[in-house]
């Protein structure tokens, strides 16, 4: 019987594999006589491109992407190799449209193949199909880019450790909604005394001084100011007892330290914030006698007790950097005041580099010891002083942890004496399986007097509905039902059997891939096609409900659906995904500046990774012109890119959006930092490698990978030659010169923007001084260049104008772009014929953003499989 | 084509699913993706890798002289008496980029898709033991990664001796649990492929050869899922060990936790658990308490020393720890004997060190890195000369080949590097 299958099924493809050949015209065949087939042909064809042949055989796989390829070199001179004969330009042009005709007729719009979802599609999916809290474990296997996305059938491959996850997941999840049977667990209490020297400490969060826990800081981050007993977790959830000995230590007029407790869990990170956790109790300590704080908490399983000083005057936590130096300098005048001695050691200790905490405060204290000092020349009201203590406030968090060894000894503090927990009193249900078994009862429903094939029909049938996005056949439910009904037979329970159901319901192809019916997409699948488009997400209800109607396919519900995703939240999800890859901003992470350009940490990029992001979606929101994109008067800045672009602003983090003057340099995606850093390497730049990356993903003319025997052109950071000399140098070949004279003028243009994207119009020289490395001013930058069309480009100004006046150029990209990343396929011949015409639609209507991802959805490619 | 063949796979897949496994049987149906083949019998049976995140003060770690009369550096001090069982290296790395991203580069050599050492052994290896491999730090390992499978999926490793100790031996409670996912899941992925089967009717030539994909991933899933069953069969091997009542998971602990980590790791190898085991000591902003004395820093304060000598003396106290837990961990191993009554240190492969060179500066090159048991030529210290003009100067790689040749790997090749350093250790 399952051979018979096999066979039917081989067959069946074999008739499939049907009789679609065409003779090549005699003179085309001539043609590739004359100028293809000395290299293309035989066993030993060159890049395996074989074109001696008399027909094409248009059914087999390769065939419409090989002859695509064939006309995409002709068509730009690529072919016939410049050392070869060339043909006429009348016999050029014939033959291309001879390839023409027959691609756009052998080649229609469509070909995706079966689309995995993605590791972000699968998450949201699961989790909105179950209605459960769902994330994918860290293990979770990232997917790899084809033809620039993670979301293309082809290259969305499954392996066996993927599938293994699916499996692992499939069980976990359906645990979350389907929990097993819970073993009892010891619930005799039990306490724990914990000393002063119990405690976790990091950095100067405390120190034990006879016999006593002293804490003076209230930074946020529990490495930086808490405290918590090294040897007690609860082991369930429930009510505990907990008893804090404390005492003020030397208090100031007026604070009142306030102490918190927080739960924390015991194996947790240290970075932690405090003002994230949850608060168990608040005590006010108001004597310099030991008090006993008592409070009874509530603690989840595997949770320890923070001890938090609330409100300490001295803090490392920063909102307004002004601010902070102010508070902080302020308080170290305070303390140089009380105590001279201290402030002329501490001055005449300076900061020294790595100096912090302990070892700072030592080597102060031994220059105090030994020194003998005038202090009657020592004035903390002197301009001098004042700028000292406001150089140390600026050495951070290091000057902090320096000024709590000082408190440690000078206050105001607490004094911890002791801890006690006790506990569990009482045992509590888990707020997980609280709402667990809310989850459980909601997705369950009543059973009433159904019997049980009746039963797990209603149970299954909503939730595989979702899972394959779109309703289950009857076949299809027995499957399932008869899975439950069957491992009831089996000994197990209702619930086992729908928990099962459950799990080979997540390991269903028809949950894994998408996009599996032949033709026109029908509204089921133009549902999920759309949902994963703009929401990386499943169907919602609406879209759901308008499929089954048939309503989705007709254009005007299809482009208020669409722009409807458009306003939703998840389009994030959209512009995080497509932007993050089509600008490569998702490589920029793992970028690390050099640095002898710049001091650089993750908030810069943060800020450069914002800028785009934000830029983009406005585009997006307000349906600006795709110009925008090219040249704009406004971008998004905080002081941590403004920096970069030399721009003033306000001393803040928080992004803004900000009107950029006419005729600045910036202004649009190319002159952004996070561009500049993606095309770069966080070294040096390779117009190369920037030309390239613009040809691919503004011009849409992607360049073929250079030849494997060609060294790399590198930069030399002797300074000695210029790049453009080497390059030079490089065209001198006339092979090279082909694809090098489109690579190199947009690259060149660009190299006024330094690696992380900073305007120079010197490249430095980095020399070594002692230790230090010093940078000098080197050759200058030469970025004047001239385009393959002849065009004369002075600066980036130039090339923005003429991408402006040329907008078709970028459209015809960034359409290509989109249409690949919402149907999971490379543009096919069909494809783009319909891509030129949503090209200058759009142009008619505006060019508008959002009214280009409107005619995306609306077009034949995107309805096509 | 494929499409006949996968078909009567799966038949004769069907036929042996009925009965009974034993575990002869289950060998053979193990496919053989291993990319390396196993010699007849390789004198060394295992490896452990072992790494802390912060590393050590590298001037204190490398010997002053090289070859066999080395005096003892300040930080290797606490494994003197053990210098004829070890060799430490100086001057590998595997020429990657440096910052604390990179640390990972460790076991893979370039990063991450890479695979790393410990997970290429496990691929040979592993099969014959309960667990192909077990990823061990010390309550939670922070920033720290360490085994990467050939897909780059980074590896969880268990950091309670609570958790890690019932993993090893008594899988009773949750015993009957697993099972009972285990049969299930294979009914589950029957039902799955029947489904399957039936859409690859449907679809189109290539959407079809598509599908393969999944077909395959399935039948190897279901290879797993009966090796699994088969160990559960296998009584867990009985330990006479005392965990302690609390597992020591706060970070300032995290030198207690390290010695009960290494304790049970001897007890995986001495039991045939398995055969490659990873550790990676973690490394945070905690205060630790060595000897009763609280150090003046926390932890990676310490390890930015800024080369003050105050921070790099206590920043050499924790490495100590760290040396002297590993001392013991090697003593013990010298001490006993596998299932085979063979020394448990002469046929196991051990490479201590770090993928942290010099935490001050965030720089990965030139890394610290001992080598001990698998009965090699020990006794030196072999500085290798990074600059060496030639440009022929070996590296970490090149001793992870050696490492994997002695194993019976056939492997030539480890990222970057290609030849090895058997002379120096056969």
């Amino acid at each position: 019987m399952k051979q018979q299958l096999c066979l039917f099924i081989a067959l069946a493809a074999l008739s499939r594999a049907s009789f679609a050949a065409e003779p090549i015209t005699r003179s085309a065949r001539e043609f590739l006589a004359t100028h293809c087939l000395d290299c293309h042909s035989g066993d030993d064809a060159e890049a395996d491109i074989r074109l001696d042949i008399n027909e094409i055989a248009w059914d087999k796989h390769h065939t419409a992407e090989l002859w695509t390829r064939v006309f995409d070199v002709l068509r730009s001179g690529d072919m016939p190799p410049v050392d070869a004969d060339q043909p006429s330009a009348k016999e050029r042009k014939s033959l291309l449209a001879w390839l023409d005709g027959t691609l756009t007729k052998h080649v229609p719009a469509g070909g995706t193949v079966l689309r995995r979802l993605n590791r972000q599609e699968y998450e949201n999916t699961v989790r909105d199909v179950l209605g459960i809290p769902f994330s994918v474990p860290r293990s979770f296997p990232a997917d790899t880019q084809s033809h620039g996305f993670d979301n293309i059938g082809e290259g969305l491959i499954l392996s066996p450790p993927l599938m293994a996850q699916y499996l692992e997941i499939a069980t976990a999840a359906t645990d979350v909604l389907l929990p097993p049977p819970k073993k009892a667990i010891d619930v005799t209490p039990r306490s724990v005394d914990v000393g002063p020297g119990d405690f976790t400490l990091n950095f100067t969060t405390g120190h034990e001084i006879n016999g006593i826990l002293r804490m003076v800081s209230s930074s946020d981050p529990l490495a930086r100011g808490s405290v918590w007993p090294n040897r007690f977790e609860a082991r369930l959830r429930g009510i505990y007892e907990v008893e804090v000995d404390l005492s003020t230590f030397k208090s100031t007029k007026g604070h009142i330290p306030v102490v918190h407790l927080l739960a924390h869990s015991a194996a947790g990170q240290a970075f932690t914030k405090a003002s994230t956790l949850r608060k168990l109790a608040e005590f006010k300590v108001e004597n310099d006698k030991v008090s006993t704080f008592r409070a009874t908490i509530e603690l989840q399983r595997g949770q320890t007790v923070v001890i938090h000083y609330e409100n300490a005057l001295l803090s490392s936590d920063k909102i307004d950097n002004q601010a902070y130096l102010k508070r902080i300098s302020g308080q170290l005048l305070e303390a140089f005041r009380n105590d001279p001695a201290l402030g002329t050691a501490w001055m005449k200790a300076g900061y020294q580099r790595s100096d912090r905490g302990w070892s700072w405060w030592k080597r102060i204290q031994t220059i105090r010891s030994e020194s003998r000092f005038d202090l009657k020349n020592f004035d903390p009201e002197s301009e001098e002083v004042k700028a000292f203590a406001l150089q140390m406030a600026r050495q951070g968090v290091n000057t902090v942890e320096t000024m709590c060894c000082m408190r440690f000894f000078t206050g105001p503090g607490i004094n911890v004496h002791g801890m006690s927990l006790a506990g569990p009193i009482r045992v509590l249900e888990d707020e997980e399986t609280r709402h667990q078994k809310i989850r459980t009862a909601r997705f369950l429903g009543e059973r009433g007097d159904r019997d049980d094939k009746t039963y797990a029909e209603a149970v299954l049938q909503p939730v595989l509905d979702k899972a394959f996005r779109r309703p289950v056949t009857d076949e299809q439910l027995a499957r399932y039902v008869g899975i439950v009904l069957s491992h009831q037979q089996n000994g197990h329970s209702f619930e086992s059997g729908v928990h099962l159901a459950l799990r080979a319901t997540l390991c269903s192809t028809h949950f894994l891939f998408r996009e599996v019916r032949e033709g026109p997409l029908d509204d089921y699948n133009l549902a999920a096609r759309l949902s994963y488009f703009l929401a990386s997400s499943p169907p919602d209800t609406r879209l759901a409900k308008l499929a089954a109607a048939g309503e989705l396919s007709n254009p005007r519900v299809l482009e208020e659906e669409t722009r409807r995703l458009l306003r939703h939240h998840k389009v994030k999800n959209f512009l995080a995904s497509f932007t993050g890859q089509w600008l490569d901003l998702r490589k920029l992470p793992e970028i690390m500046p050099d640095a002898r350009l710049l001091k650089w940490i993750d908030k810069d990029l943060q800020a450069v990774i914002a800028e785009t992001e934000l830029f983009v979606a406005e585009i997006l929101r307000k349906n600006h012109p795709l110009e925008t994109f090219i040249d704009s008067d406004f971008t998004y800045l905080n002081r941590r890119n403004a920096k970069l672009y030399g721009i003033k602003f306000p001393n803040s983090d928080t992004m803004k959006r900000v009107t950029l003057e006419s005729g600045s340099r910036r202004g649009g995606i190319l002159t952004q930092a996070s561009v500049m850093m993606a095309t770069a390497n966080g070294v040096d730049t390779q117009p190369v490698l920037r030309g390239a990356w613009m040809l691919e993903n503004i011009f849409g003319m992607p360049t073929p990978m250079p030849p494997a025997n060609v060294p790399a052109v590198e930069p030399d950071t002797s300074g000695a030659s210029s790049i453009r000399e080497l390059l030079d140098r490089h065209k001198a070949d006339a092979s090279c010169a082909r694809c090098h004279r489109k690579i190199d003028p947009p690259g060149f243009i660009l190299e006024n923007f330094d690696p992380v994207g900073r305007w120079r119009d010197f490249y430095p020289v980095y020399a070594k001084q002692g230790d230090r490395s010093v940078t000098r001013k080197g050759q200058p930058v030469a970025a004047a260049s001239r385009l393959p069309d002849g065009t004369k480009l002075k600066d980036v100004a130039d090339l923005k104008r003429y991408l402006v006046r040329n907008i078709d150029i970028f459209s015809r990209c960034l359409t290509g772009k989109l249409l690949t990343y919402a149907t999971g396929r490379p543009p096919s011949f069909g494809d783009r014929k319909v891509i030129d015409q949503i090209v200058h639609d759009v142009r008619q209507q505006g060019n508008g953003f959002a009214d280009l991802v409107v005619a995306i959805v609306q077009s034949e490619s995107f309805r096509a499989k | 084509m494929n499409h006949l063949s996968s078909c009567s796979d799966r038949r004769r897949f069907l036929r042996t699913s009925g009965v009974a496994v034993a575990l002869p049987l289950l060998e053979s149906l193990i496919p053989k993706t291993a990319t390396a083949t196993v010699n007849v019998a390789p004198k060394v049976k295992r490896l452990v890798t072992i790494g802390t995140y912060l590393g050590f003060h590298t001037p204190s770690w490398f010997p002053e002289q090289t070859g066999r009369d080395y005096a003892i550096s300040p930080v290797l001090k606490p494994i003197d008496d053990l210098r004829d069982d070890f060799s430490v290296f100086s001057g590998l790395d595997h020429r990657a980029p440096n910052g604390h991203k990179n640390w990972k580069n460790y076991l893979t050599g370039k990063g991450t898709p890479g695979i790393s050492l410990d997970q290429l052994v496990a691929r040979s290896v592993g099969e014959k033991t309960r667990f192909e491999s077990l990823q061990v730090t010390c309550g939670s390992s922070g920033e720290g990664q360490m085994s990467f499978t050939k897909e780059g999926i980074a590896l969880p490793s268990i950091g309670r001796p609570s958790v890690l100790f019932g993993h090893l031996f008594h899988s009773g409670e949750n015993k009957a649990r697993m099972e009972y996912l285990l049969d299930s899941g294979g009914s589950v992925l029957d039902v799955v492929l029947d489904e399957a089967r039936t859409l690859q009717q449907q679809v189109n030539a290539r959407d079809a050869a598509k599908l393969e994909e999944y077909f395959s991933s399935v039948r190897d899933v279901e290879q797993k899922l009966k090796k699994r069953r088969a160990w559960l069969k296998v009584p867990t091997p009985e330990v006479n060990f005392k965990l302690p009542e609390f597992d020591p998971v706060a970070p300032d602990l995290s030198l207690e936790c390290e010695s009960i980590m290494y304790d049970l790791m001897v007890l995986a190898l001495e039991t045939d658990s398995t055969r490659v085991i990873s550790f990676l000591a973690p490394g945070q902003g905690q205060v630790f308490t060595i000897d009763g004395e609280k150090l003046s820093a926390g932890y990676h304060g310490l390890s930015h020393h800024g080369n003050d000598p105050d921070k790099i003396a206590e920043f050499n106290t924790v490495g100590r720890e760290h040396v002297s837990r590993f001392g013991q961990f090697v003593r013990q191993l010298k001490e006993r004997k596998d299932t085979e009554g063979r020394s448990l240190l002469d046929t196991t492969a051990i490479l201590y060190g770090s993928g942290m060179g010099n935490a001050n500066t965030h720089n990965n090159s030139n890394l610290p890195v001992l080598v001990t048991g698998g009965s090699f030529k020990h006794g030196s210290h072999h500085a290798i000369n990074r600059d060496n003009p030639s440009g022929s100067a070996p590296l970490l790689g090149d001793l992870f080949l050696t490492l994997m040749q002695s194993m019976g790997l056939e492997e030539n090749r480890f990222v970057n590097a290609s030849r090895n350093m058997n002379e120096l250790l056969f």
